[in-house]
């Protein structure tokens, strides 16, 4: 089955719960509609001649600043000051948050990255960690980083940082707190610099 | 968490007549980790027990974070190669690789033109391959220690060391070596490094049968191993787990084979599956001789590798010093020794990935022990555990 079929597959059914789409042999790619998205990963699955049995590895994105340009703003948000700090955000950000999925099919051999935006005041999206169990932890860590709530989901907690750390720190407004239970971080934002 | 329905079946029914009935004691939550010897690591394992048998396992994970995701969106394409050397540090190549490949893949991709030397093409191989066979050496003597055997632990160091020796003349470095660049290698080997790796490839055969003998028929090695932690096939392709793991479970799936990169389609190998040749498909014992028989394969490509070496060339294609990939993203995944190791890379034309996704092969491997511990043996819970080869930089980056 070629991406256009699945493309095809998907529009039949779904209509306008398929955003975009977009080809390519590398990487073809289908952008959802986040209310559907649970409907439409497990259409994936069952299907027998789409079979996506495999949830290879799940992204959260901040888009906050991205510009197809090639001037993103996000450049100024990481900039660094003289004495190796990380310069305040000026700006409060206002791009959306995204989650993508890479999804492979151990029978057939085809490959389908699925996306969804959501707002950025809402984080919420359906879980798929019914659907594909390796979705527990991909959705775990991309609830620690970005904060975007996985509605559904069996266990959700931080995975990687510390249960009581604040803020999702891949975000692209995220501040750097100054302590961490007493440690001071200032002077180390996320490449350790030494003042010589 | 307290679910009694799990399998007891260790433990004995109270008296005759009563064998649906078996002795209940009280649950027991116990952490294991993160200084536990046989957690190759700093794994923290909650596990609720009944007696000696495990109920619930929950990894606690996260201890060596440093958040390399975070590190990537501030550093250039280049300077992010040296963390991708603290991710998996006993396969820094493979992971050297992984990343240098996505990035070279997205420059493509957003249009720009270059070829990699086809004589980097088989440094990186050869490299890259006996970086294979140093990491599933320790998966090998670890795992040897962690079930009680001492001495395999000792061959495999030894044969590292040769290894390490080697990769010490090619780049000045033993374990982050940060050897694969953006457009091929950073140097052309030395003189005498193909010399050294045609000796190597001499004496391991010999190495490999030595380790069969200490190690593979072992009467005691078989029983503390064989149908232990099993894991099917199903089960693999839910939980995400890939490479000796998922071949362990009798999935012929290589991304050298499945999916090829660089130049793997000249070169023939096999890609050993488990046969359950001792116990049930799946088992320990399984996970454990497909990296024994990866070894042999590995060696074979280097073999075939350095007898069709190319004359010496340039061994970097020429690549601008400051990198801005075109905007786009990319998915790009290798056979890393521990499985699928992706990088999924989103540029928005700066001189810094927009965002950078590490896939760790370790990660998804390690989820399958909350289903494959369940009603398991304490003990035999740690054999699982070391069969699942974990390196837990990479889990945590």
């Amino acid at each position: 089955m070629t991406e256009q079929d699945i493309h095809q597959r998907l529009l039949a059914e779904f209509e306008e719960a398929i955003l975009d789409f977009e080809g390519g042999e590398k990487q073809p790619a289908i952008a959802v509609e986040p209310l559907r998205l649970r409907d439409v990963a497990l259409y994936l699955r069952d299907q027998q001649d789409l079979a996506f049995d495999r949830c290879l590895v799940i992204s959260g994105v901040d888009w906050e600043g991205f510009d197809e340009s090639g001037k993103g703003k996000h450049r100024e948000i990481n900039r660094y000051e003289e004495d190796g700090t990380v310069g305040p955000v000026e700006e409060a950000a206002t791009g959306d948050l995204g989650v993508v999925y890479f999804l492979e099919s151990s029978r057939h051999g085809h490959r389908l990255k699925l996306s969804v935006r959501i707002p950025r005041e809402s984080p919420r999206v359906d879980s798929l960690a019914s659907v594909w169990t390796t979705a527990d932890w991909g959705e775990r860590e991309t609830y620690d980083f970005y904060g975007i709530d996985f509605l559904g989901h069996p266990d959700q907690r931080r995975i990687l940082l510390p249960e009581d750390w604040e803020g999702w720190p891949l975000r692209k407004d995220y501040q750097m707190p100054s302590r961490y239970h007493d440690v001071p971080l200032e002077g180390m934002p996320y490449a350790v610099r030494e003042e010589r | 968490m307290n679910d009694t329905s799990a399998p007891l079946r260790h433990l004995p029914a109270t008296r005759e007549g009563d064998a649906a009935k078996p002795i209940k004691s009280e649950l027991l939550h116990i952490n294991m980790g993160p200084q536990h010897p046989s957690t190759h690591g700093v794994l923290r394992l909650f596990i609720t027990t009944d007696g000696e048998v495990v109920h619930n396992v929950t990894p606690y994970i996260g201890y060596l974070h440093r958040c390399a995701e975070k590190i990537a969106e501030g550093n250039s394409y280049h300077q992010y190669i040296v963390y991708t050397d603290r991710m998996d540090y006993l396969a820094a190549m493979n992971c050297n690789w992984g990343y240098c490949l996505a990035v070279e893949e997205l420059l493509r991709a957003g249009g720009m033109e270059f070829e990699i030397p086809e004589y980097a093409e088989y440094i990186r191989v050869i490299i890259g391959e006996l970086n294979r066979i140093a990491s599933h050496l320790i998966a090998f003597g670890t795992y040897g220690l962690d079930i009680g055997a001492m001495t395999p632990f000792f061959h495999a160091l030894r044969e590292r060391e040769a290894i390490l020796n080697i990769f010490e003349k090619v780049c000045g470095a033993r374990l982050m070596y940060s050897y694969y660049d953006i457009g091929g290698v950073k140097w052309d080997l030395p003189d005498d490094a193909l010399e050294e790796i045609k000796i190597f490839l001499d004496l391991f055969p010999d190495k490999l049968k030595e380790y069969d003998e200490l190690l593979t028929g072992n009467k005691i090695f078989v029983e503390r191993t064989a149908n232990v932690g099993v894991v099917d096939a199903a089960t693999c392709q839910d939980y995400g787990c890939t490479g000796p793991v998922l071949r362990g479970a009798g999935v012929s799936w290589d991304l050298r084979r499945n999916d090829t990169y660089s130049i793997y389609d000249r070169f023939d190998f096999d890609i050993p599956v488990g046969k359950g040749l001792v116990g049930t498909v799946g088992d320990c014992w399984d996970r454990y001789w497909v990296r024994m028989q990866e070894m042999e394969q590995s060696s074979r490509i280097i073999q075939q590798a350095v007898e069709r070496l190319p004359a010496r060339g340039e061994c970097m294609a020429e690549m601008p010093k400051n990198l801005k990939a075109a905007p786009g993203e990319l998915y790009t995944r290798t056979e890393s020794p521990k499985g699928e190791l992706g990088f999924y890379i989103v540029s928005d034309g700066g001189p810094v990935p927009f965002r950078c996704k590490t896939r760790s092969p370790a990660f998804h491997n390690l989820h399958v022990i909350v289903k494959a511990g369940q009603g398991q043996m304490i003990s035999d819970l740690c054999a699982t555990i070391g069969s699942l080869d974990l390196v837990l930089g990479e889990i945590d980056r």
